[in-house]
């Protein structure tokens, strides 16, 4: 007697413990039930006002945030380093050799004008000039895929140069890094990706600044 | 009598007095409750389940998911009623949708004592608000029942969900009343020592 009234309160709250789950069960497979068989259903509840405002607030907050952090960051300092690679960009020089673009008749004069409209930023100058010489040599190529980079034309450039670089040529390697920046420039990060390891791989044109700019971005 | 209980008896005449049950239906149904047939019980109550959301959403402007919840509670406490036999057979339709509003006001909180007594005089039934407090209390009990071996876990089953007697486990499983008996005694102390340690 002693040891039934010993466990009297536990067995209590036993029995409410199994009742506790049977009811759970049987609440679980009668709402089954009224779904299948009577198409009766709780509705999804709607968000309350209070949650509504704190989601729209979250919002805001959030969106600003990844606003600054994409000001303040990564984004910003890429588009700021690949600016100043292309301001640095400028035409081919060399101490010894003098001008080196077309040489037929009709072309020589007209590259040299190009040039030097180029060398003094008048750019829409320069590119006239080149789209009207029949034949360009890679020196020209080279300076037109810079008019059409100091003017913005990304397509153009990168146009130029993917038909320009499938050849092994004389300014390849100086090709490639514009090619490069035109990639950044127009936002097409893999295949800048790609040109720019090639460059720190083979230790090209300016692989340094390839490197730097491959940190920014990864 | 108020309004709102003159309209409760007026659905429960419409729609027949005990869901269309006779006095041996009832008993067949609360008989087959207590063995653990829910078959016939849930084939009534849950086709009447519409009529009394209905009834809430109408004369208490209850949403539609407050009436769906308090349509389910007093369906759950109306099957325990039945099999413990604190509900009697008379005029169920008005029991049920009178346990609906106390259930109502039970899940807004406001049961007064007064409604508790009516609710106790018509059902016979406790009429406790539920404890959030108890719940956790039955939720540890479960973990530690979860601790006990397979056996003395399928013993508990045996004796509190299948309300099967000592003596008839005995029969069952050839043994003694008294060994059963001890038995008992050893899981019970054990769960007592878990939750102490």
């Amino acid at each position: 007697m002693k040891d039934i009234n010993q466990h009297k309160d536990l067995e209590k709250s036993l029995k409410e413990m199994y009742l506790s789950k049977e009811e759970n069960a049987l609440r679980e497979k009668w709402a089954k039930q009224l779904n299948d068989d009577y198409d009766i259903k709780k509705e999804p509840a709607p968000a309350s006002k209070k949650y509504l405002y704190l989601l729209i607030l979250g919002l805001i907050v959030a969106a600003t945030g990844m606003l600054t952090y994409k000001y303040f960051t990564s984004d910003s300092s890429k588009d700021t380093k690949v600016d100043l690679q292309i301001a640095k960009l400028e035409v081919l020089s060399h101490p010894i050799y003098s001008h080196r673009g077309a040489t037929n008749q009709d072309g020589e004069d007209l590259s040299l004008e190009a040039y030097n409209n180029l060398v003094a930023e008048e750019y829409e100058s320069a590119l006239s000039k080149y789209e009207s010489i029949k034949e360009l040599n890679d020196y020209d190529n080279y300076h037109l895929a810079l008019t059409y980079l100091k003017l913005n034309k990304n397509k153009e450039v990168i146009k130029l140069l993917e038909n320009f670089n499938q050849k092994e040529h004389k300014y390849s390697q100086e090709s490639k890094w514009m090619l490069a920046l035109s990639y950044l420039n127009d936002n097409n990060t893999p295949k800048a990706k790609t040109v720019l390891k090639e460059i720190v791989v083979k230790n090209l044109y300016n692989n340094k600044n390839a490197q730097e700019l491959l940190n920014t971005i990864e | 009598m108020d309004r709102r209980m003159n309209q409760s008896i007026n659905i429960a005449c419409s729609a027949g007095k005990n869901f269309g049950l006779n006095p041996l239906e009832f008993e067949d149904l609360c008989t087959a409750l207590n063995k653990g047939d829910n078959a016939l019980f849930e084939k009534i109550y849950l086709s009447h389940f519409k009529q009394c959301q209905n009834y809430l959403i109408q004369n208490y402007k209850l949403s539609h998911n407050e009436s769906y919840d308090v349509t389910m509670d007093t369906l759950i406490v109306f099957r325990k009623g039945i099999m413990n036999k604190k509900i009697s057979y008379g005029n169920l339709n008005f029991l049920f949708t009178r346990m609906a509003y106390f259930q109502m006001l039970k899940n807004k909180k406001e049961l007064k004592k007064l409604d508790k007594e009516e609710f106790q005089y018509l059902t016979n039934i406790g009429c406790e608000e539920s404890d959030k407090r108890k719940q956790e209390k039955l939720n540890s009990l479960e973990k530690v029942i979860k601790k006990l071996s397979i056996e003395k876990q399928k013993f508990l089953r045996d004796h509190y969900v299948k309300k099967l007697k000592l003596v008839e486990m005995a029969k069952l499983s050839g043994e003694s009343d008294a060994t059963m008996r001890k038995r008992k005694q050893r899981i019970l102390a054990e769960i007592k020592l878990i939750i102490k340690s």
